[in-house]
């Protein structure tokens, strides 16, 4: 038989004891450095050790329970994908999903976490231990290969008795290919004690020993104590015995992330996810609340301001925004309002999506972003228009921010998610019952002052909209200072140019459409082309352009560069005319 | 135990146990790096590594001088010499073997006195060797690629500038990533949070960026906050102009421009900050402050440059890898890293490093 690769299986990595609420918990799988935290809703991370920015070790991020922050440039990760959720020295884009710390698995067994690089393998399901009866023993770096420790595991099995067992008979066993269980019997107890190989890399590994069931009560420490003092002794033995023969220091074999989520969006309105409805419930009066399960694997995470295109039963793609907030990612959560003169959208959702029943999403998208750097965030909802601004709302309240959400609504009963406003009370003002021209005077009060750096983000009815834009521009807000969104727009793309782009080698013509980058459409059409940061500044998805001209939207080439006009970056950069011919 | 009978004296200038790609060495090799503050040769000749070669620098009568810390007769280590009463030579501590400033043997005293000069041939390796600014550099090749950085005010200054020296410190670094954290905008408010950062300010503009003929030029405002560090007046922002000028590849000369409290005076530091690439992952780092604040003190400018440089040294000690990728896709980037874009690119386009891997 020969031994399974150990990329193939799941090791462990720490004990669960060692996650500690809101810390960032170094470890070491097969030469892969990583940073392993626990987020509040209990979810554990493991994650390469390095920030895709500046490679910055991760494990000096702070944790703040759902978001990783690098101290180097403040760079946020999400909880579970790994995700860049915001770049803070560019407030106000939105980082692309590209940007991704690699993500390993994470399962909990026996007390230990467990990761590896396989989508298939499990922690192990030994004989000898019960899954949540075990008590761990403190783990021991070992300065020998793995297989050397497994071996001296064996050898001085009968080393590694109980405390208390000098009657003790002494036996061992292979536990799987990275442990050996060691199984004292003295009279009618028996105490199992299996010790995991953690592979570190080629000349290292960490023994961590699990022992079966609870101890009584008062023995606990002497237990530990002794076992500890035992496995001491093993690793002098190991280490002076393996002396010369340890060279090998590098990895063994790789550790491969785990698979990012399918980033293909190709027009961005083909269904990429699957989920299925978990729970339904009617939050307010009208309005239906879903929350959308992941049929296998992880939601992609958003930013707060997304939405996704939810495709319906009959045929219609509808736009809905997430309210979730930063904690809440094992769901997406939704709020419908029935339309009285629906056209068939809310009225499907209504009416013929019920829980268990099965859905297709586009990915998240996010025209709404939010800045965290404001002096005033001012969020103006109205009705339904509320969701995008309650994913906006829990960010803010996690990261302590203030912020004011006004929440104008006919009555109390049509105030949705009212467990999500709770506790946001102290930044929530409710407006309730308004006419129109009511509303437009709070909203003037609301207004009326205008400071630096404040933003106003409002959703709801479009003459609403209409309203809140001319009343603060009268008060002197700027533009870029008044973020809106329509929920009943259609179109979320950007109106920018379509344009003719040929492939002078291979002959063939192309349509950039609409919103659509040029990057995205050379993939359409199977050109393999890299690139990395999508945004215009790494240079990697460049290509040698012929023939017309181009509107540079790039930060990467110099005046010079750009006056040459041969060469642009796929990923932001656009004809400037009708066509170009590319070099491709 | 013994070296084979066919072993040469120095075979090549590339150290074997150097960590630095070969074909990039020879490029750092011919750029002038700092080896030494000039005050540290006031007690003789010093010890000094540079892109993982020992030398030896001393000052003679004729000037300083920077040769490989080898005496060719038997290998001791000429910085453990002293320099001769007349000021002319080092002496090897060993049998007290004199060698002038350009490396030539001019005494053997076991010789007779009577007996013949010691041939042409008998010289240490020396290499180029410059002192300006208080620091002396050394360039390992005969001719150097770039000149010393050229940093006029820090020639000459009149009285109402106070010039500091600060402690040389050495980080587990490389130089390059040293250098584009200098010139690194958008860390500081997260990293400065004891000194001058402000973390209610971390959007960084589009900011001006020019290639020169020494490197890059930046230009930026920020607003700092004054924690009060010398003064016990509290915190508050403070509006700031930031220039860099990067020569390349490791020199920088910080000038922060902004109005004292009062808004009537204008005051002007700089921050000359140099990376010595030491080996591989090693970096000497060599800085000197000018200022024209009214009242301020060596010793509390120091202390503070310390204060900020300590901030720095944890984060950029931590990043992995340790060598800057110049393969741009292999780290991801953000607008406000035009400069480091920009800066990798050149170290590729300009001067050649980072040059793939040959296929043998």
């Amino acid at each position: 038989m020969t031994a399974p690769e150990p990329g193939s299986l799941l090791h462990p990595v720490a004990s669960c004891a060692d996650l500690v609420p809101r810390h960032v918990v170094k470890a070491r799988l097969l030469g892969q450095d990583l940073a392993v935290w626990r987020a509040d809703d209990g979810f554990i991370n493991v994650w390469a050790d390095r920030c895709i920015h500046r490679g910055v070790r991760l494990t000096v991020a702070a944790n703040d329970g759902a978001e990783l922050v690098c101290p180097y440039h403040g760079w946020r990760y999400s909880n579970r994908s790994g995700n860049c959720a915001y770049m803070p020295a560019h407030p106000s884009d939105a980082p692309p999903r590209r940007l991704r710390v690699p993500a390993f698995r994470s399962e909990e067994r026996y007390g230990l976490i467990w990761s590896g690089g396989s989508p298939e393998a499990e922690p192990p399901r030994l004989p000898h231990l019960e899954a949540d009866d075990t008590l761990v023993l403190r783990a021991l770096p070992v300065n020998v290969p793995p297989d050397l420790a497994l071996q001296g595991l064996h050898e001085c099995s009968y080393q590694l008795g109980p405390a208390a067992g000098d009657a003790a008979s002494i036996s061992c066993d292979s536990a799987g290919p990275f442990a050996v269980a060691v199984t004292a019997r003295t009279g009618s107890t028996e105490e199992i004690v299996v010790h995991f190989v953690q592979p570190v890399d080629g000349g290292r590994c960490v023994i961590r020993p699990v022992m079966r069931g609870t101890p009584a009560a008062g023995r606990r420490l002497s237990i530990l104590r002794h076992h500890a003092r035992q496995l001491e002794e093993l690793r002098a033995r190991l280490e002076s015995s393996a002396g010369s023969r340890v060279t090998v220091r590098g990895p063994s074999t790789a550790l491969e992330p785990l698979p990012r989520p399918s980033t293909t969006a190709a027009s961005g309105r083909a269904p990429q996810l699957e989920v299925s409805v978990a729970r339904k419930w009617l939050t307010a009066e009208g309005i239906a609340a879903f929350e959308l399960a992941p049929m296998s694997g992880q939601l992609p995470s958003f930013q707060p301001g997304a939405h996704v295109d939810v495709h319906l039963p009959n045929g219609l793609v509808r736009q809905y925004s997430l309210t979730n907030g930063p904690g809440l990612t094992s769901v997406y959560r939704l709020g419908v309002k029935l339309e009285p003169d629906s056209r068939g959208g809310s009225r499907c959702m209504h009416d013929s999506v019920h829980e268990g029943d099965t859905l297709q999403l586009s990915e998240p998208h996010n025209n709404f972003p939010l800045r965290r750097d404001a002096a005033r965030t001012v969020l103006i909802a109205g009705g339904i228009g509320v969701t995008p601004l309650l994913a906006m709302a829990q960010t803010l309240e996690r990261q302590e921010l203030a912020y004011e959400l006004h929440y104008f609504a006919q009555s109390d009963d049509h105030l949705a998610f009212g467990e999500v406003l709770e506790p946001l009370s102290t930044g929530l003002v409710k407006h309730l019952g308004l006419s129109p021209d009511q509303t437009a005077d709070e909203i003037e009060k609301i207004t009326h002052d205008y400071g630096a750096a404040s933003h106003l983000y409002v959703c709801g009815p479009g003459p609403m909209i209409e309203a809140t834009r001319a009343i603060a521009g009268g008060s002197g807000w700027p533009d870029d200072a008044v973020h809106f969104e329509y929920f009943k727009n259609e179109s979320e793309l950007h109106d920018t140019s379509t344009f003719e782009v040929r492939l002078a080698r291979t002959g063939r013509t192309l349509m950039v459409g609409a919103g659509i980058s040029l990057l995205d459409s050379l993939r359409d059409a199977g050109v393999d082309m890299p690139s990395s940061c999508e945004q215009g500044v790494c240079g990697t998805c460049m290509a040698t352009v012929l023939e017309g001209q181009l509107d540079h939207q790039d930060v990467f080439f110099n005046d010079s560069e750009r006056a040459a006009g041969n060469q642009m970056l796929t990923c932001v950069s656009r004809a400037a005319g009708e066509r170009i011919v590319l070099d491709l | 135990m013994y070296l084979a009978t066919d072993q040469e004296r120095s075979s090549t200038e590339y150290p074997a146990w150097s960590q630095i790609r070969e074909s990039d060495w020879h490029i750092l090799a011919g750029f002038w790096h700092p080896v030494a503050f000039s005050t540290e040769l006031e007690d003789g000749p010093v010890a000094a590594t540079l892109l993982d070669v020992d030398l030896v620098v001393y000052r003679t009568s004729e000037g300083v001088a920077v040769a490989k810390d080898l005496c060719i007769h038997r290998g001791s280590r000429l910085s453990g010499g002293w320099i001769s009463d007349d000021g002319a030579c080092i002496v090897c501590p060993y049998h007290g073997l004199h060698y002038d400033s350009s490396g030539q043997c001019t005494l053997i005293p076991a010789n007779e006195p009577d007996s013949a000069p010691p041939p042409k041939t008998m010289r240490l390796v020396s290499y180029l060797a410059a002192e300006r600014y208080g620091i002396v550099w050394a360039c390992m090749k005969p001719e150097p690629l770039r000149p010393l950085p050229e940093w006029p005010h820090l020639d000459e200054y009149g009285p109402e500038w106070l010039r500091i020296q600060i402690p040389k410190g050495t980080w587990a670094a490389t130089a390059s990533r040293h250098c584009e954290n200098f010139n690194d905008i958008a860390h500081i408010s997260w990293v400065h949070m004891q000194t001058f950062g402000n973390r209610a300010r971390p959007v960084v503009p589009d900011y001006t960026l020019e290639q020169t003929d020494y490197g890059l030029y930046m230009a930026l405002p920020y607003i700092e906050v004054e924690r009060g560090f010398n003064d016990d007046l509290g915190e508050r922002e403070r509006e700031v102009f930031y220039r860099h000028h990067l020569t390349y590849p490791f020199a920088t000369d910080l000038r922060v421009d902004y109005y004292e409290d009062d808004g009537e005076s204008f005051v002007t530091s700089h921050f000359f900050d140099i990376g010595s690439p030491v080996s591989a992952r090693t970096t000497d780092i060599y800085q000197v402050s000018l200022t024209n604040i009214p009242g301020a003190t060596v010793e509390d400018y120091a202390e503070y440059q310390l204060v900020t440089n300590s901030e720095d040294i944890v984060i950029v000690e931590s990043q992995r890898p340790e060598e800057v990728p110049l393969n741009l896709a292999a780290e991801t980037h953000i607008r406000a890293d035009r400069l480091s874009v920009r800066y990798r690119r050149d170290l590729v386009e300009m001067f050649g490093l980072g040059s793939p891997e040959m296929v043998a």
